[in-house]
């Protein structure tokens, strides 16, 4: 896979949070069709790279590149990501239909035939206020609204973390269903090993502000539980609350 | 697109915080419209409140609110996410907020308009506008300030200012309370609550920006209490000090105490200059048609033409009715018909000016300066300013010199294309000063030696045909200013305690040749006097009782004597037709 | 009813459990020759696995010749398919027959003990 493909293109990439470094010189690189997993111990700094992606935080140094511009500095870029927080940070009043009616004026390729059905099948309410619909309803709220603007880069930050069993499988089986992984290079970071071992195409291991995914190796495809808890052990936690 | 997602968006939260605010002016409206007195309700003044009311409550309300929402809200990150800069972010906050501000005074105004119609008892009054578009761009300003403060800022940063342009928008009543006028001072009750408001209004301001709102809140629920107290804090205040206001800006015609502090009449014989005032303030400006009683205001409330800055004409051919309004630099004429005749004075011709050209009354006089065209200066009061006739030689302080006349005041009338000066004078080197006069040809430009005026008697007014009456406080003369013959004016043995006023050229009336017109303070009080060109009283003229005097009057066509009174702006009518109100006060 | 969910903890890959499963299904009968196999997508929902690894399974059974994908219209069980899967399963059942009975014999189980077994649980299945 060419690097000049990569739909996202982070070199070198350092920042500090307050006086910790997070992340440091870090490199990666997503593909189209890629399904990665991005696996960290608490602080080790997943949130950070998200954010550092999604175009919420600049990074200090290295560059970031997303559909080949800036997310922190263009609105183009951002138009390509798709993203969906481990927590619902929609303003509370909005339902999937009014922050539908915001997105589809903001974002170029929105595709509402996209929205419904990816709504049908997470089984989400269309007029709930996002403030009072179950945890995973509004992750269901977001990631039919991430998947209806047809993002390049679909970015999904710890989107199982305290969900119910049934309500995960939910999320995950409609995700899966309905996520186009064609075109798309998607990232996913988890706690949830058995979701990582199910759906990585490739794991990323966050460690000390860096990434090591030598470790998994691109010869071994499919990945078990237990050999990322093996991964994950090798692996220094990080400055408790340095990623939050 | 995004721009118009973003601004749905603010329209959507700022809603609730719009709606509740309105809804409370609305109701207030209505509850003050009931309660006050009518002097307030009709007047401008309410709406202005009203307006200036709900725009305060609005921009506590959505500015405390429009930018620290996405921090409060924790939608910060999702903001971020948006392909929308930040920037459009902060342009669409500003411009609703700015929107929503102009349609609080719109409404507010609106709401307080409907209300003084349905409550509204007929009560004539005049509006003023002072200082009502300063107050509303100082309440936006200070919330664009406010707003400015608590976005996209760290909670805290900034606080302290933020919560003082609040306390600022609260305290403005107690500006205009303390500070603008004290006439605008609150009631003891009142005072309190405004004590309370400010304490209060500046605590939850400062908490508020400085610990944040609660998050567990509905922003309708946060957004009703903010206004609700804003209300609460606010709304008496400021309709108290409106109520205040309207007291002192607006004059009820249909006072008692209205007075008609000077007036002038016209040469057509029919309309007169009057200011009108009640109390203290504001003045004025009227037109008023003595033979219907008709008045036309001549300006704005709170236009103080007279006496200091004016010089009123009677005379003017090109405007039949001439105020020179002098301020600033820039004149006025005010024609009969109320209209003012807004004018450059590069403009003025020295035509134009002539009938301005008297000494005296509004201290203002017109003066041809060595360089060539004319000068509108000051006598008295030490200025050394002098006059020439149009067309004349300009007299300076040089040529006064040179005629050996060393004036250290002076003061002038034109009669009969004359100048009669009346100098304060130190002649030597004594220090003595004593009065003198001199009259001025036009022609020659010369000062003249004036034999007929003795050093206490002034000019009391121009009559026709060359003549003038002169005089000191007790006694009246009629001479004639080329002749220099004098006669004392008979008063018929009335004990005239002085002559005051300006005097009138009557047309003839009653058969009586040309007839003048005095005023004049006598026991009984300010009475009018009908003088014949020999020096005689044709008529005396009394005003009814509690007019407190006769301020001008003139001749009508069927021969009758209407009369402007000082106290209630009565109109009268005297002569061949019977003694009777033309219009017992002046209306609208 | 085939239970598609594939389960991590285990030592095979989850594209491997997938084609056990599926064979598990053909041998069984639930799965008749020309039936048509769930989407890429719809079984990557149904497994809660990656698409990459449904095609990657279908793929392996194609190759076997359980299946055969035409086109873009899907995948079907061939009409090789029953008789594959059950090779394929006597083949899996043999060998973890045997890794059990060679453990059962290195822990010391007699073959009347694991005759006697046999027996009985021949016994259990015929009333079923």
């Amino acid at each position: 896979m060419s690097e000049t493909n990569d739909i996202a293109r982070l070199r070198g990439v350092g920042v500090k949070l307050g006086r910790s470094e997070v992340l440091r010189g870090l490199e990666l690189g997503l593909a189209p069709g890629e399904l990665c997993v991005l696996l960290g111990r608490n602080g080790a700094g997943k949130t950070t790279l998200m954010r550092v992606l999604a175009g919420t935080l600049r990074a200090e140094s290295g560059s970031v590149r997303v559909c080949g511009a800036d997310p922190s500095r263009s609105a183009a870029a951002r138009a390509a990501i798709g993203f969906v927080p481990s927590l619902p940070d929609l303003p509370p009043w909005m339902s999937l239909t009014t922050a539908a009616r915001f997105a589809r004026r903001c974002y170029p390729t929105w595709d509402d035939r996209r929205l419904w059905r990816a709504a049908d099948a997470l089984a989400v309410p269309r007029r709930g206020r996002i403030s009072k619909l179950s945890r995973g309803q509004a992750a269901g709220v977001q990631l039919a609204l991430a998947l209806a603007a047809r993002p390049r880069l679909l970015l999904l930050d710890e989107p199982f973390a305290g969900l119910d069993a049934v309500a995960r499988d939910g999320l995950l089986s409609a995700f899966l269903t309905e996520v186009d992984l064609e075109d798309t290079a998607t990232l996913v970071s988890t706690h949830d090993l058995d979701i990582a071992a199910r759906i990585a195409d490739r794991a990323l291991l966050m460690d000390g502000g860096a990434l090591r995914e030598q470790a998994v190796g691109d010869a071994q495809l499919e990945h078990s539980a237990a050999a990322l808890r093996a991964l994950l052990t090798q692996t220094t936690p990080g400055p408790d609350g340095a990623a939050a | 697109m995004s721009l118009l997602a973003l601004t749905h968006k603010e329209l959507r939260e700022q809603a609730p915080a719009f709606l509740v605010a309105a809804a409370l002016v609305i109701v207030g409206c209505l509850v003050t419209g009931w309660l006050a007195d009518d002097l307030f309700v009709d007047s401008a003044t309410f709406a202005h409140t009203a307006a200036v009311c709900l725009t305060a409550i609005v921009a506590i309300a959505m500015g405390c609110d429009i930018g620290a929402r996405e921090r409060n809200e924790g939608t910060q990150e999702w903001l971020r996410r948006q392909p929308v800069s930040l920037g459009q972010v902060a342009l669409v906050k500003l411009a609703v907020l700015l929107g929503a501000l102009v349609a609080a005074a719109v409404v507010g105004s609106e709401s307080a308009t409907v209300a003084s119609r349905l409550f509204a008892s007929g009560a004539s009054s005049l509006q003023a506008e002072p200082m009502v578009g300063l107050i509303l761009g100082g309440t936006v300003a200070l919330a664009l300030w406010s707003m400015a403060c608590s976005s996209f800022l760290p909670r805290g940063f900034l606080a302290a200012p933020g919560g003082a342009c609040v306390f600022a928008l609260l305290a403005l009543p107690a500006a205009l309370h303390e500070i603008v006028m004290g006439r605008l001072r609150p009631d003891p009750p009142i005072g309190l609550w405004l004590t309370c408001a400010l304490i209060g209004g500046a605590l939850a301001a400062l908490s508020s920006m400085a610990i944040g709102s609660r998050r567990e809140w509905a922003t309708w629920k946060r957004a009703g209490t903010v206004a609700l107290a804003g209300s609460i804090g606010i709304a008496p205040t400021w309709f108290e000090a409106g109520a205040n206001l309207a007291g002192v800006t607006t004059l009820d015609l249909s006072s008692p105490n209205l007075e008609v502090r000077s007036a002038f009449l016209h040469t057509d014989g029919r309309h007169a200059f009057a200011m009108l005032r009640d109390e203290q303030w504001p003045s004025f400006p009227v037109v008023i048609d003595l033979e219907t009683g008709e008045t036309v205001a001549a300006g704005v409330l709170g236009d103080d033409l007279w006496p200091a800055h004016t010089t009123v004409s009677t005379r003017s051919n090109r405007f039949p009715f001439g105020v020179l309004h002098k301020q600033d630099g820039d004149s006025e004429i005010v024609g009969s018909d109320g209209e003012i005749l807004a004018i450059d004075r590069a403009e003025l011709s020295a035509a134009d000016l002539e009938p301005f050209n008297t000494i005296g009354d509004g201290g203002w006089t017109l003066a041809l300066p060595a360089g060539g065209g004319w000068r509108l200066s000051r006598a008295g009061s030490g200025a050394r300013a002098f006059v020439a006739a149009p067309g004349a030689t300009p007299v300076t302080e040089e040529v006064l010199a040179a005629a050996g006349w060393r004036v250290q005041y002076v003061e002038g009338w034109l009669v009969d294309g004359l100048w009669i000066f009346r100098g304060l004078v130190r002649p030597s080197a004594n220090g003595q000063t004593i009065t003198e006069y001199r009259s001025l040809d036009a022609e020659a430009g010369e000062l003249l030696a004036v034999d007929w005026m003795q050093a206490r008697d002034s000019i009391v007014c121009a009559l026709a045909d060359g003549k003038a009456l002169v005089g000191d406080r007790a006694r009246l003369s009629i001479v004639d200013v080329r002749e220099g013959g004098r006669r004392d004016l008979d008063t018929s043995g009335r004990k005239v305690r002085w002559w005051a006023g300006t005097a009138t050229v009557l047309q003839a009336t009653e058969g009586e040749g040309s007839l003048s017109c005095v005023t004049a303070v006598t026991a009984d009080g300010s009475i009018a006097a009908l003088v014949r060109a020999d020096g005689s009283v044709a008529r005396w003229i009394e005003p009814p009782p509690g007019s407190a005097g006769i301020l001008c009057l003139t001749a009508l066509a069927d021969g009758s004597i209407a009369v402007l009174t000082y106290r209630g702006g009565q109109v009268l009518r005297f002569g061949p037709g019977g003694d009777e109100p033309i219009a017992t006060a002046l209306h609208w | 009813m085939i239970d598609w969910r594939v389960d991590t903890e285990a030592p095979e890959p989850p594209s491997q459990q997938l084609v056990e499963r599926c064979l598990d299904g053909i041998a069984r009968g639930d799965l008749a020759p020309g039936d048509k196999l769930p989407s890429v997508r719809a079984l990557a929902g149904l497994a809660l696995v990656n698409h990459n690894t449904v095609a990657r399974a279908y793929r392996e059974l194609d190759l076997i010749g359980a299946v055969r994908g035409e086109g873009g219209r899907g995948v079907f069980v061939t009409e090789a398919g029953p008789q594959i899967a059950r090779q394929r399963r006597a083949a899996t059942t043999w060998s973890d027959f045997e890794r059990a009975l060679e453990t059962a014999l290195r822990a010391g189980h007699s073959i009347e003990d694991l005759s006697e077994r046999v027996r009985t649980a021949e016994s259990k299945r015929r009333p079923a």
